[in-house]
C-alpha cells in the first residue's frame, strides 16, 4: 500500500513549505545513515531514507514544480554512507558477504586473513561483523582499533562515533528533545522565575509587578 | 531478572497509564484463565511489555472494559475485551521463564533464595507442564537459553558480550516471534536482541557486589578480577556496566525508530525512549530501600 508523501513525513497536507522542510529535516536526522553505520538495521534504514527523500521530491514538485532534496542540506543522504567507502578494497568480497547479511561466511573469511594482513579495514569489518551479532563491547573495540590504525577515514569515524556515542545515555528524541539529566531549556526558566516571583509575594517583594 | 522494562511514570499522561494498566491487567486475567492463580502471581512488568509491543502492529484495537479486580474489589480496573494473542503467548511466555528462573536460583542463589525459590517451585511445576504443552515453540527458546547461560558460566568468561548472549538471542526470539512482514521481523529481532542483552547487562551491574560475596558468574568480575576490598576497581567496573546498559539502550531505540507502530505509541516511546534509560540510572545509583527485586 503507497503511503500518501504528507503521511510520510509525519505533516498535514496544509503544511507550510517551512513545516515541510522542518519535518523533513527532523526525520534525516533520526534516519541518517550515519546512525546506522556499520549496524544490522542500515539497508533498512537506508530505504527508508529513500521513502522520505522521495516523499520531499513529491512534495516539492507538486508545489514549485522543482525537486527540493537538493537544497535541504542533507543531500542524497542513501549515498552519504557508500561515498565513504574507497573503490579497490582488497577486502571487497567481505563486504558482498557483510551487506548480503552472510556474517557468518564473512567471519570465516576475515578469520582466514593472516594477522599481519590485517590491516585498519580489516578491524572496521570485523567491527561490522561483532556489530551485526549485537556483540557491541567487541564491535567498539574493533572500530576504534580501525580509527587509530586509519585516523583520517570517515567510514570508520562514522562507524566508531555510532556505536561509541550511546555510552553516555541522553539520546535525542524525535522533535530534539534531549532527556540528559540536568538539563534546562527556556521554559524551566520562565517556570523558575515564575516561581521565584510567587516565592517573593509571599515574603512581601514583588519581582516581577505584572505576575 | 524480571521487572526491569517498565513505563517511567512521572512522563507518562494519565490516559496512557490507564491504558498500560489494562494491558498489564489483562494479562493478569488472561494468566488466571488458563493457569490458576499461581498463574496471576507470576505477572511481571517485562511481559506486559511484550504483550503491548505485539498487540501494537495489529490493525485493531482489542477495545476495552472495566471490571472489578479480584484481589482488590473495591476497584474497578481496564481490561481486553478479548483474550489477544500476544496476551497468550506473553501468559505462556511468563510461566515458562519463571519455571527456570525459579529452577536456576535453587542452583545458584543464597540460602534464603534457594528455599523460598523451592517452595515456589512445588507450585510453578505444575503449570509449567501445561505451559509447554501449549507452547512447545517458547519452552524450547527458554531452555535453549538457560543451556547455553550454564555452559558460558562454566566456562567462567569474561566477555559481556557473550555472558548475554543467550538472553539476548532470547527475546530476540520472542519479539520477533510470528510476524510476516520481513522488516518488521527484522527489526523486531534486533530491537528483542537489544533489549535481552539489556536485561542481562543491568542485572550484572546490580549483582557485581552480592556475586563478589556469594561466588556467583559475573562476567564484570572476570573482565576486571573484582575482590571484595578493592572499592575503586569495582567503582569503574560499575561505570563500564552503566555506559554498557546505556550503549545498549540507545542501539534498542534506534532500532524501534524504524518500526511504525499502529497503537499504543506513546506507552511504548516512553518505555522505550525513557523508561529503559531511567531504570539503568537508578540501578546504578543503588535500588532503593523499599524497593525489592522480583524474582
Amino acid at each position: 500500500m503507497k503511503k500518501n508523501p504528507y503521511e510520510i513525513l509525519g505533516i498535514s497536507e496544509n503544511s507550510t513549505d517551512e513545516q515541510v522542510k522542518e519535518a523533513y529535516r527532523n526525520l534525516a536526522k533520526k534516519y541518517h545513515s550515519d546512525n546506522y553505520s556499520g549496524g544490522p538495521l542500515s539497508e533498512i534504514a537506508r530505504r527508508k531514507m529513500e521513502g522520505i527523500d522521495d516523499a520531499y521530491d513529491t512534495i516539492m514538485l507538486t508545489r514549485r514544480g522543482t525537486a527540493g532534496a537538493g537544497n535541504s542540506g542533507y543531500g542524497n543522504s542513501n549515498a552519504h554512507g557508500k561515498s565513504y567507502y574507497k573503490a579497490g578494497s582488497q577486502f571487497s568480497d567481505i563486504r558482498e558477504k557483510i551487506n548480503a547479511r552472510r556474517i557468518e561466511d564473512a567471519e570465516t573469511l576475515l578469520d582466514g586473513v593472516p594477522e599481519l594482513s590485517r590491516d585498519a579495514e580489516w578491524y572496521y569489518l570485523k567491527g561490522m561483523v561483532q556489530h551485526h551479532r549485537g556483540w557491541f563491547d567487541a564491535a567498539e573495540k574493533s572500530y576504534s582499533r580501525a580509527c587509530d590504525m586509519d585516523p583520517d577515514n570517515l567510514e570508520y569515524r562514522s562507524a566508531y562515533n555510532n556505536i561509541n556515542g550511546g555510552r553516555s545515555g541522553g539520546y535525542k528524541t524525535y522533535n530534539g528533545r534531549t532527556r540528559r539529566q540536568g538539563s534546562c531549556n527556556t521554559c524551566d526558566i520562565c517556570t523558575g522565575l515564575l516561581c521565584a516571583d510567587c516565592c517573593c509575594e509571599c515574603i512581601g517583594c514583588d519581582c516581577i509587578p505584572c505576575c | 531478572m524480571f521487572g526491569h522494562i517498565k513505563p517511567k511514570r512521572s512522563e507518562l499522561k494519565i490516559k496512557d497509564y490507564e491504558v498500560y494498566r489494562g494491558v498489564y491487567c489483562s494479562l493478569c486475567r488472561e494468566l488466571g484463565k488458563r493457569y490458576g492463580i499461581i498463574g496471576r502471581m507470576i505477572l511481571n512488568y517485562d511481559l506486559a511489555f511484550l504483550a503491548i509491543f505485539q498487540m501494537s502492529f495489529s490493525d485493531d484495537c482489542p477495545g476495552f472494559v472495566m471490571a472489578r479486580c479480584p484481589f482488590n474489589p473495591m476497584k474497578k480496573y481496564n481490561y481486553c475485551k478479548e483474550a489477544t494473542k500476544p496476551l497468550i503467548i506473553a501468559a505462556d511466555t511468563a510461566v515458562i521463564m519463571t519455571y527456570h528462573k525459579v529452577k536456576d536460583n535453587i542452583k545458584d542463589g543464597n540460602f534464603k533464595t534457594r528455599f523460598i525459590s523451592i517452595f515456589i517451585l512445588l507450585f510453578v511445576r505444575r503449570i509449567y507442564a501445561k505451559a509447554r504443552k501449549k507452547n512447545p515453540d517458547i519452552a524450547g527458546i527458554v531452555e535453549n537459553t538457560m543451556e547455553s547461560q550454564q555452559r558460558i558460566e562454566a566456562d567462567n568468561i569474561s566477555s559481556v558480550d557473550l555472558a548475554a548472549e543467550p538472553t539476548a538471542k532470547a527475546l530476540s526470539l520472542l519479539f520477533s516471534y510470528d510476524y510476516n512482514n520481513g522488516d518488521i521481523k527484522e527489526i523486531s529481532a534486533h530491537f528483542g536482541y537489544c533489549l535481552g542483552r539489556w536485561v542481562y547487562l543491568i542485572d550484572a551491574m546490580e549483582d557485581i557486589e552480592e556475586d563478589i560475596k556469594t561466588g556467583s558468574f559475573n562476567p564484570y568480575i572476570n573482565a576486571y578480577c573484582l575482590t571484595s576490598d578493592n572499592k575503586e576497581k569495582i567503582n569503574i567496573a560499575r561505570e563500564k556496566a552503566k555506559g554498557d546498559c546505556l550503549q545498549t539502550s540507545v542501539e534498542a531505540i534506534k532500532a524501534y525508530e524504524l518500526l511504525e507502530v499502529n497503537r499504543f505509541k506513546d506507552i511504548l516511546d516512553n518505555i522505550v525512549f525513557e523508561g529503559i534509560e531511567d531504570e539503568t540510572l537508578k540501578v546504578y545509583d543503588g535500588r532503593k530501600a523499599n524497593e525489592k527485586k522480583s524474582i
